[in-house]
């Protein structure tokens, strides 16, 4: 099969929507003549005119609130936000309006948007440009949220998302817009809520999300040297969650560990957690760990930033810890 | 069954009611559209029925006293006495001391304790006795949720695996291990064997200057009376010990396969058998609560004789085949040549 980058997969999955649907559009910051600072919507103001790729003025809060009326009135708006750090400036739009208009109306409009951003940190980007800040709007219901991991997923669930009649979150890993994965020519679809088991094992679960799963199947790499055998999911959307798959493999295993690159306190690594604890108790031999950013500002010092991240031999570390009983002492 | 009674919501903006009078005393029969009391809204006052049959096992407000909307007032239980497991007290006797505890209890569950001055956080002692188990207090068994499930599906005691000397945190594969181990003490099977003619053998051995000993001699008879009846195929795996001076201690393989001067003694647990010589000792008998199964005691209470002592597990090894091992054996030991030869 094939092989192509991520940042061609999410191209590919535009241009044929957009082929398919004259109502998509797409609007953000550089989008049309720059083609992204990350160069992925490049070619696509060519084919599809400037009425339809949309260059706005450095404004997050009007043109997202744009694409929202945009959506509730007939159009299917991909509305490109350059940094997910971005997100707070659109939070009433995503949030108060997007997420609620459906059920305040009942049921009368809908709002058929697609929020594509990105996340991750070690680009050296500082503070303000390395945030990975989806567990904010998962948090809000009415908003789906997918974070693709290789350009496999990202084509297949962006596709999704944009045929989605919700508004759906798509968070992109900045470090993986070149990495090269295999994508077959034919169209597909994947659908949202439903878990990838990556490698299938008997001791442990590890499951991670976006570019965490990389650091989930090294893990299972070194911890495999040892014969310890690491099962690894990736949930590929955080909301909807595909908890069952999650919960089968935590009460096969008896032992979990969730990795996740949103900061570790209150985000997404202790949702998932906290399912695993609820649901799989009576099953687990261990605590379920969470490994995930550390919680201070991104440093922009390389050798700092690289502390904060989850890697491979923590994560290994922590499986065989569990392995061995030794969590008892973790409190 | 338990079902709760909660001060019921009566009007749109009332937060709290006040129980006029119960209509049913304790361990009164009541029907789902008996009322049960009465109860005072600022508003007004209404009967309340009792919304489901049973019988009135517990009433927590007294009448008289105002309660929030929601909170628990009275429990109607399916029968009498199936709630608690405390005797209920008999209907024509009067509630208050009960009632009063519960009023306590649910009061102090709702009023922060004040900290105490030196800042400690503390339990308070008023609400102790209720929510405690008095078992609690004894020390808890730290085990992973897995491995208290499987104790609780096998009916295995926790405590018992911490009194074989398992570590804590006890793991599903403690358990796992715990329901495979023989639950019940070993079997034992005893024979007393005429010991000259093993005698004459071991002085000709202690004599030869061979360096060869009895030790050595106990393994192979006991390897090969194994083999005889059959009860281990291949490789058979004998552990050795000798209680005396010398303190011999050995595992050795196939020893009735090699000729004695050729046998060295080498190899690890676990074993296809476990042998505890006492010849060399005063002691005649010896039961271990830990070593391995089979074990084969070997004693020399009285002159000329050997008393043999196999213990064992029913589950893993019959009687029959206990006995038909003994019989082997005792055949080697009494005829040494034959044996040997």
């Amino acid at each position: 099969m094939r092989e192509i980058t991520l940042s061609q997969a999410v191209n590919e999955a535009i241009s044929e929507e957009m082929r398919r649907d004259p109502t998509i559009v797409v609007m953000g910051e550089d989008v049309a003549e720059a083609g992204t600072p990350f160069k992925i919507l490049s070619g696509l103001v060519e084919e599809f005119g400037s009425d339809r790729v949309v260059d706005t003025p450095i404004s997050e809060p009007g043109f997202t609130g744009i694409a929202v009326g945009a959506a509730m009135t007939g159009l299917r708006p991909i509305v490109d936000l350059m940094f997910g750090d971005f997100l707070f400036l659109i939070m009433d739009q995503l949030c108060n309006q997007a997420a609620k208009t459906h059920y305040m109306s009942g049921g009368k409009l809908k709002v058929p948007m697609v929020v594509r951003t990105n996340m991750g940190a070690t680009r050296r980007s500082a503070a303000q440009h390395s945030q990975s800040l989806h567990a904010l709007v998962a948090h809000i219901p009415g908003l789906k949220v997918a974070m693709p991991a290789t350009a496999y997923e990202a084509k297949g669930l962006l596709k999704t998302a944009i045929r989605d009649e919700n508004p759906v979150v798509i968070f992109e890993d900045k470090l993986s817009y070149q990495e090269k994965a295999q994508v077959p020519e034919e169209e597909y679809l994947l659908p949202l809520g439903v878990a990838s088991v990556r490698r299938e094992g008997r001791d442990v679960t590890l499951v991670g999300t976006s570019s965490m799963i990389h650091v989930a199947l090294d893990a299972a790499k070194l911890l495999e040297a040892e014969g310890i055998s690491a099962e690894v999911i990736d949930p590929r959307t955080i909301v909807p969650l595909d908890e069952e798959t999650i919960l089968a493999s935590a009460r096969k295993t008896s032992r979990a560990i969730v990795i996740d690159e949103g900061h570790r306190n209150y985000g997404v690594t202790a949702e998932i957690a906290a399912r695993i604890a609820e649901k799989a108790f009576y099953w687990l031999d261990a605590p379920v760990q969470r490994f995930g950013a550390m919680d201070v500002p991104v440093p922009f010092s390389p050798a700092l930033e690289d502390l904060t991240v989850p890697t491979p031999e923590a994560v290994a570390e922590g499986a065989r810890r569990a392995m061995r009983g030794e969590l008892i002492h973790a409190a | 069954m338990r079902h709760e009674v909660t001060m019921p919501q009566l009007g749109m903006a009332q937060d709290s009611g006040k129980v006029v009078a119960w209509m049913k005393s304790i361990g009164d029969s009541v029907d789902a559209d008996d009322t049960l009391m009465e109860v005072e809204t600022d508003k007004a006052t209404m009967e309340v029925p009792a919304g489901r049959s049973g019988v009135l096992a517990e009433i927590l407000a007294d009448a008289g006293s105002e309660v929030p909307v929601g909170d628990l007032i009275a429990v109607i239980s399916d029968e009498i006495g199936a709630e608690s497991g405390a005797p209920k007290p008999a209907p024509d006797k009067p509630a208050p001391p009960k009632t009063a505890k519960f009023e306590e209890a649910i009061r102090a569950s709702k009023e922060p304790e004040p900290a105490p001055e030196n800042g400690l956080a503390v339990e308070s002692p008023r609400v102790a006795p209720i929510i405690r188990k008095g078992g609690a207090a004894l020390g808890r068994v730290l085990a992973s949720p897995k491995a208290k499930r499987l104790a609780a599906e096998a009916g295995i005691d926790l405590r018992s695996l911490l009194r074989r000397g398992v570590s804590e945190p006890l793991l599903a594969a403690d358990v796992e291990s715990a329901a495979v181990a023989p639950a019940s003490a070993p079997s034992a099977l005893g024979a007393v064997a005429a010991s000259d003619a093993f005698d004459e053998l071991t002085e000709f051995l202690r004599d030869s200057g061979s360096g060869l000993s009895a030790d050595l001699a106990w393994a192979s008879f006991v390897s090969g009376a194994l083999r005889a009846t059959g009860l281990r195929k291949g490789e058979i795996a004998v552990s050795y010990r000798s209680v005396s001076a010398a303190g011999e201690e050995f595992v050795c393989r196939d020893a009735d396969l090699a000729k004695l001067a050729t046998l060295s003694p080498e190899g690890d647990e676990p074993a296809d058998i476990y042998i505890t010589n006492l010849t060399e000792s005063r002691f005649s008998s010896f039961l271990s609560g830990q070593g391995g199964l089979p074990h084969l005691v070997v004693a020399s209470p009285n002159q000329g004789f050997f008393s043999l002592s196999v213990q064992f597990s029913e589950q893993d090894l019959p009687l029959s085949s206990a006995s038909a091992f003994l019989e082997e054996l005792m055949k080697r030991v009494e005829h040494p040549v034959r044996h040997l030869l």
